[in-house]
This record gives structure tokens, C-alpha cells and sequence, in this order.
């Protein structure tokens, strides 16, 4: 793996991927909630947990990146300077994991029964609760969702990352990563609940405009950088470096086959055959086009940071004085 | 970028990062600096009584650099840079078309410093005479600021990140002269003020990035 970004390892490159996918699967459960007037989901509850878990094991792998973890713990004073995007991010998954965890307790039967169990006022309370915290966790989602892309893309010295186009990719992907999540966890729960023909007919749908947006911005990026005027810079030079890693180089083989088949292919076509034999029980079709997003979601964040190479901006002066 | 900048084929620059990489992976082992404690006193080869005001930076002549490291040395020894960890000094080579220059190179000591901005703990500061430093009881070692260096810069050792404070912390007053610049026996790493550095030579190239490195090419 020489000539690859290598000063950030794997799990920064995990981190990314969880903050997206609990982000996503976040949306996309509170998308399934609203769509079913509220009603009581094991299927939504189980998926507002599982948003939350992807968020702490992200933060926990972040933690066991850093030379000194503990000191990491402090997080007033080690995430204290919010001119860094990563001060920023930490904060607002933390509150994303406090919003989680609380829209997770209020969809869960038993522990709504047992803090209202002397207080009915308080049980009455839960479903306007329940409105909120999931409109509030939305919008925090989706910032985490960028984060993950704006984290990457205030790094000055890789130029596959300074662009306003990862974010972009991040967040779309962290939809459609989410949306994945959700319909692993439909077609595990498929005995118990169904999960609503209107409902399973939406997230499909929503399924079907992610790839496509994402294959825009995904061509838009590299093409970008493989466009990028070699001969004018050495940024220029790396950055189109970066690109034919992914494109033809070392990294292509992971490209093509699980970001483009696994990750957008197999669930583009799995979402039209589940939109066509639509119902309510969820098709293993369906499993299987959710199961390619998430190896597929998960690999493009390891291409990416793999594929970071640093650019040396001195070569440009030396160039100049070597005339 | 600005026109006047002569094109490069991508395969040259190729080239050129390659060599690039090369040198500064071989500058590890080249090096033997020893990282015992050296007794020296705070006036070694300082300016003095100079009342220190102004914006410190170096200024590199490639042509007069033999790639002896003696400054990657003198640093190594200074800031007692454990062995098997890189200086905070390299020695780059560039290549073109068989003529290779070196250039010595260590944090450039930004106007707008990005791993100072993008460093979550606030550990990054930059002093009155421009030096940044880094304070290691706050460091969380993210790395952060590696990714945010348009350099390269910051190295990590088992406690924090590790870069050129200008030997500031290791005792030199600021604005005196470090030990990298007080090594260069052929006039190839000088060290100075910004004014100083354009006074001694007007005609030097500054590096064009965002973060606006106190470095200079002559
Ligand atoms: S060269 Fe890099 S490490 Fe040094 S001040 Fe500039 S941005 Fe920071
Ligand atoms: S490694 Fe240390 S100095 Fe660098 S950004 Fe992280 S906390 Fe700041
Ligand atoms: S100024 Fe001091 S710390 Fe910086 S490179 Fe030179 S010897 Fe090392």
C-alpha cells in the first residue's frame, strides 16, 4: 500500500462511514415514522437505536485514533477550538447521540410505561416529544451526514479532498447508506411488522434518486480531478494522481467492484424490482441491493482516504527557479 | 495559478514527487544525531542584543545545499528527536531532467497557519514573532493537522505532535538563531525575520499557498 495516504489509518476511515450510516438510518427511520402516521414501530425503534450505536462506535474509533485517548475524553478542552471542523463535528455528534438515544427511549413502550407509570400527564407528553426530538435529530443527522465530507474537505494539502463535492458525495451517500441500514433491519424484523407498502414504495424510491445523484457527484468529482491541469501544478498534478488511483490504479479494482457494482449497481436494480413486486413484506432482492449500499458506502470511505495523497506546493517555486 | 508559471509535463512533476518521497525516507536512516542531553549554553551562535521584533522565517538557497545534513543533525541533537522518529528537518530532493537540487525543509512558520485552525484541542499557537508552536500537554494527537499542513509538516512522536518551534522551546530566545540555520556551513539555510531574509536576498521566491509560509526560494 505504499504511494497511499497512510497517515490516517482505518478507523478514522470507519468513522466517517458510521457517522453516515447513523445519520442516514436516522433519517430514514423518522422518514418510515412520520410516513406511518407515528404509529408504533418495532422496525423505526430498533433503527433509531442502531443509528445511535453506528454513532458511539464512531466516536469511540475516533478516540482510539488519537496518540492520547484519554486525554481525547476531556472533550471540553480537546475539542475547544470551533475554527476546526473537527471540534465542530464531535460536538454535534454528541448531540446527535444524546437526540438518538432520547427519540429512542420515547418510541420504546417500556420505558415511556415506566417513567409515566406515576405521571400520566407525562406519558400523554411523549408523542409531541417523540415529533420533536425526531425533527431535531433530522436536522442534526444531516449535519453529521456533511460533516463527515467537510471534515475532509478543510484539509488545504489533499486535493482530492478540498472540494465542495465531498460533502456533497458523503451526504449523499449517508442517505442512501442509512436508507440500507433501515431495510436490513425491515427484512430482519419482517416477521413481526411489515413495514407499510407506502412506506417501503418511498424509501425505494428515494433508493433510486440517491445512486443516481451519487454517480453524478461521484463522476463529477473524479472527472474533476482527472481533468484537473496537470502541467500548471503540482496541486493539479496530484490531484489528477489521486484520481487515477481510483480510476485504473491500485485502488481501482475495490472502485469498480464494490463502490460501483456492490454500492450503486445492485441496489439500483434491487430497488426497481422491490418497486415493481411492490408489498408489504420486504423481497430478499431488497436485502441484497441494501446489503451492496453498506459494503459499497463503506468502501468509498476507504478509497477516498486512502487515495488523499498530499500535494508539495515547493515544487511549484522550484519549478520556477529551475526554470 | 499564476501564468508566468512555466508548464510542467505531469511526468516530470511525477518525477519530481517521487524523488521527492525518496529523499525524505532515506534522511532517517542517513541520520545518527544522538539523543542524549547536550549541555549548551543559550548564546551559541545567537545574534546578540538583538531586540527582537518582526515575523521569523527561512530563506533556502537550493544551489549552495550539498545534502550533507548537518542542519537535520544539529535539529535532531537540539531537540533530542529520538532515533527511530523523523526529524523535524528534511532534506528534499527535487529532480528535472538530471539536475537535482535540495532543499532543506522544515515548518514554514504560516501567516495563516492551517494546522492551527483545524487543530480541534487548541494545542497550535502562534507566537508575537510568528513562530507556531505546539503545546504537547494538550496535543490529543489526531492528526489533524498533517492533513491540514499544505506541507506535510507536523511529525508525531509517542506523546504529541512534533515540529520546528524554532528551537524556541527548547530554550533559544526568539528571534536568535536556531541550530539548523547556525549548522548550514555553505549558505543554504538561513533564518532571520521576513525583512532581514528579503533585505539579504530581494530577489527570493515566497511559496504560493493559502496559508502564506514564512519560506523563501532563492
Ligand atoms: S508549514 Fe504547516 S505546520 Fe508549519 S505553520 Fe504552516 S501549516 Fe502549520
Ligand atoms: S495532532 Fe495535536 S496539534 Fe495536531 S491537530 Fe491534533 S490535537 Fe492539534
Ligand atoms: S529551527 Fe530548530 S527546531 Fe526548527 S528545524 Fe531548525 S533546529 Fe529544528
Amino acid at each position: 500500500m505504499e504511494g497511499l495516504q497512510n497517515v490516517w489509518g482505518w478507523q478514522p476511515a470507519l468513522y466517517l462511514f458510521l457517522g453516515g450510516v447513523g445519520a442516514g438510518a436516522f433519517i430514514a427511520a423518522m422518514v418510515a415514522y412520520f410516513k406511518n402516521g407515528q404509529k408504533k414501530s418495532s422496525t423505526v425503534f430498533a433503527s433509531v437505536c442502531a443509528a445511535a450505536v453506528c454513532l458511539v462506535v464512531g466516536l469511540l474509533l475516533l478516540l482510539s485514533e488519537l496518540i492520547t485517548p484519554a486525554r481525547g475524553l476531556m472533550m471540553w478542552q480537546s475539542f475547544s477550538n470551533f475554527s476546526s471542523w473537527m471540534t465542530i463535528g464531535a460536538w454535534v455528534v454528541f448531540a446527535a447521540v444524546i437526540v438518538f438515544v432520547l427519540e429512542a427511549l420515547c418510541l420504546w413502550d417500556r420505558a415511556v410505561a415506566f417513567v409515566s407509570k406515576g405521571n400520566s400527564s407525562f406519558g400523554e407528553a411523549v408523542p409531541a416529544m417523540a415529533r420533536v426530538l425526531g425533527i431535531v435529530g433530522c436536522v442534526l443527522a444531516f449535519c453529521v451526514a456533511a460533516y463527515t465530507g467537510i471534515l475532509l474537505m478543510s484539509a488545504p494539502g489533499v486535493p482530492l479532498w478540498n472540494t465542495i463535492l465531498l460533502p456533497c458525495l458523503f451526504t449523499v451517500s449517508a442517505l442512501d447508506t442509512g436508507i440500507a441500514l433501515v431495510e436490513v433491519i425491515t427484512f430482519v424484523n419482517r416477521k413481526k411488522e411489515g413495514m407499510g407498502e407506502a412506506t417501503v414504495l418511498l424509501l425505494n424510491r428515494g433508493v433510486v434518486a440517491l445512486v443516481v445523484v451519487e454517480l453524478v457527484v461521484l463522476a463529477a468529482l473524479l472527472i474533476s480531478m482527472a481533468m484537473a491541469p496537470a502541467g500548471e501544478s503540482h496541486t493539479a498534478a496530484v490531484a489528477a494522481q489521486s484520481a487515477a488511483l481510483i480510476f485504473q490504479g491500485e485502488l481501482a479494482p475495490w472502485f469498480w467492484i464494490l463502490v460501483v457494482a456492490l454500492g450503486l449497481a445492485v441496489p439500483l436494480v434491487a430497488s426497481f424490482v422491490t418497486l415493481r413486486a411492490s408489498g408489504e413484506k420486504p423481497h430478499i432482492v431488497g436485502l441484497a441491493g441494501a446489503m451492496g449500499a453498506l459494503i459499497g458506502g463503506c468502501a468509498l470511505r476507504f478509497i477516498i482516504m486512502l487515495a488523499g495523497l498530499h500535494a508539495d506546493p515547493v515544487i511549484d517555486t522550484i519549478v520556477q527557479l529551475m526554470g | 495559478m499564476s501564468n508566468s508559471m512555466p508548464a510542467i509535463d505531469r511526468r516530470s512533476a511525477l518525477k519530481i514527487i517521487a524523488a521527492a518521497s525518496l529523499t525524505a525516507g532515506s534522511a532517517c536512516i542517513f541520520v545518527t544525531g544522538s539523543a542524549h542531553a547536550e549541555e549548551e549554553t543559550e548564546e551559541t551562535g545567537v545574534k546578540k542584543n538583538a531586540p527582537f521584533s518582526g515575523r521569523v522565517g527561512f530563506l533556502v538557497k537550493p544551489e549552495n545545499c550539498l545534502n550533507c545534513q548537518a542542519c537535520v543533525e544539529a535539529c535532531r541533537k537540539f531537540n533530542k528527536t529520538s532515533k527511530d522518529r523523523p526529524a523535524r528537518r528534511k532534506i528534499a530532493k527535487y529532480e528535472k531532467d538530471g539536475e537535482a537540487l535540495y532543499v532543506s525543509m522544515s515548518c514554514m512558520h504560516c501567516e495563516e497557519p492551517s494546522c492551527m485552525a483545524v487543530c480541534p484541542a487548541g494545542a497550535i499557537s502562534k507566537a508575537e514573532d510568528g513562530v507556531v508552536i505546539v503545546d504537547k500537554d494538550r496535543c490529543i494527537g489526531c492528526k489533524y493537522c498533517y492533513q491540514a499542513c499544505p506541507f506535510g509538516v507536523p511529525q508525531y512522536n509517542s506523546v504529541a505532535m512534533d515540529k520546528c518551534d524554532c528551537c524556541t522551546l527548547g530554550g533559544t530566545r526568539p528571534g536568535n538563531m536556531p541550530r539548523c540555520a547556525e549548522a548550514c556551513k555553505f549558505g543554504a539555510l538561513h533564518f532571520g525575520t521576513v525583512e532581514e531574509l528579503l533585505a539579504q536576498c530581494p530577489e527570493a521566491k515566497v511559496i504560493e499557498t493559502s496559508t502564506k509560509p514564512s519560506f523563501y526560494l532563492a
